[in-house]
C-alpha cells in the first residue's frame, strides 16, 4: 500500500468514547490514518470472504470435511463451536454434500 | 444450525487476531482444496489477515491460464511482502540450523521468517509442514496447519 493515492475528505459519526480511544492510541492528528487502516483490513478481509465464499458455493465442503477445518482451526488457535458456526458462508448452511 | 444464529452482522468487526501465511502449497490449496479453503475461510472469519512473501510466487504461480484461481485470491489482497537483504539475512541462520533435521528450502525458510515477525500471532499453511515446522519450532507466536 502506499505511493500516489487519491485522498478526499468526508466526515464519519464515531462514538465520542471511540473518538477518545483513538485518540489515547494515534493522537489527534492520527485518528484518520487508524480509521483508514481499520477501513482497509475489513474491505480487505471482505474481499477475500467473498472469493472463499464463491469456491465453497461452487464445490461444497462435506461436513465431515467441515469438521476437519473445524478441529484443524480449533488446535492452535481459541475458537468456540457457535464462533464457528456463526462464521460459515450462508451458502453452507443447506444439506451439505456427502463424502464420496 | 438455525437462521437465527447464522444471520449476518455487517457492522460487527472482528479484532484483528492474527496474519495467515502461505507458503505455494498453502496458497494452491487454498484455491482448489475444500479443506484448505474452509480452514482459511474460518481463520479470516475471525479476524485474521492473510499473507505472503514474493518468493512463494515463483513455486505457486506457472504463467499460463492455470494461475487464475491463485490470482483471483491475490488480487483480493492477500499481502504480499518483498523480501530485502534484511530478510535473507534473517532466513539464512534459520534455515541453516533447520538442515541439521529437515530440509528446507529458501522459500520455507523466507515463509517462516515471515510468520516469525508479525505480531501478535501467525499461522502458516501448507500442505508440507515438516520442514517449515523444524523452522518455526520454539517460536511461541507461530502455529503450523496442514491442509
Amino acid at each position: 500500500m502506499g505511493g500516489n493515492v487519491a485522498t478526499v475528505k468526508t466526515s464519519l459519526t464515531i462514538p465520542k468514547e471511540l473518538l477518545d480511544a483513538a485518540k489515547v492510541i494515534a493522537g489527534k492528528r492520527g485518528v484518520s490514518g487508524l480509521v483508514v487502516e481499520a477501513l482497509r483490513r475489513e474491505v480487505r478481509r471482505r474481499k477475500l470472504l467473498d472469493v472463499l465464499d464463491a469456491q465453497l458455493a461452487a464445490d461444497p465442503p462435506t461436513l465431515e470435511e467441515l469438521e476437519v477445518a473445524r478441529k484443524a482451526v480449533q488446535a492452535v488457535i481459541a475458537y468456540t463451536d457457535a464462533e464457528v458456526a456463526e462464521a460459515l458462508p450462508d451458502s453452507l448452511a443447506g444439506p451439505a454434500r456427502k463424502p464420496a | 444450525m438455525s437462521p437465527a444464529r447464522r444471520r449476518r452482522r455487517p457492522g460487527r468487526l472482528p479484532a484483528h487476531s492474527g496474519t495467515v501465511v502461505l507458503d505455494a502449497d498453502g496458497l494452491n490449496k487454498c484455491t482448489g482444496n475444500v479443506h484448505a479453503a474452509a480452514v482459511l475461510r474460518l481463520l479470516i472469519a475471525k479476524g485474521w489477515d492473510v499473507a505472503t512473501v514474493a518468493p512463494v510466487l515463483v513455486e505457486a504461480l506457472r504463467g499460463d491460464r492455470a494461475d487464475a484461481r491463485v490470482n483471483r485470491l491475490l488480487a483480493a489482497e492477500v499481502e504480499i511482502h518483498p523480501v530485502d537483504e534484511r530478510a535473507a539475512r534473517q532466513a539464512a541462520p534459520l534455515r541453516a540450523q533447520a538442515l541439521r533435521a529437515a530440509n528446507p528450502s529458501a522459500v520455507d525458510a523466507l515463509v517462516a521468517t515471515l510468520a516469525i515477525n508479525t505480531e501478535p500471532s501467525a499461522v502458516i499453511l501448507t500442505s508440507d509442514p515438516g520442514d517449515i515446522e523444524v523452522i518455526v519450532s520454539g517460536q511461541p507466536n507461530v502455529n503450523v496447519i496442514a491442509v
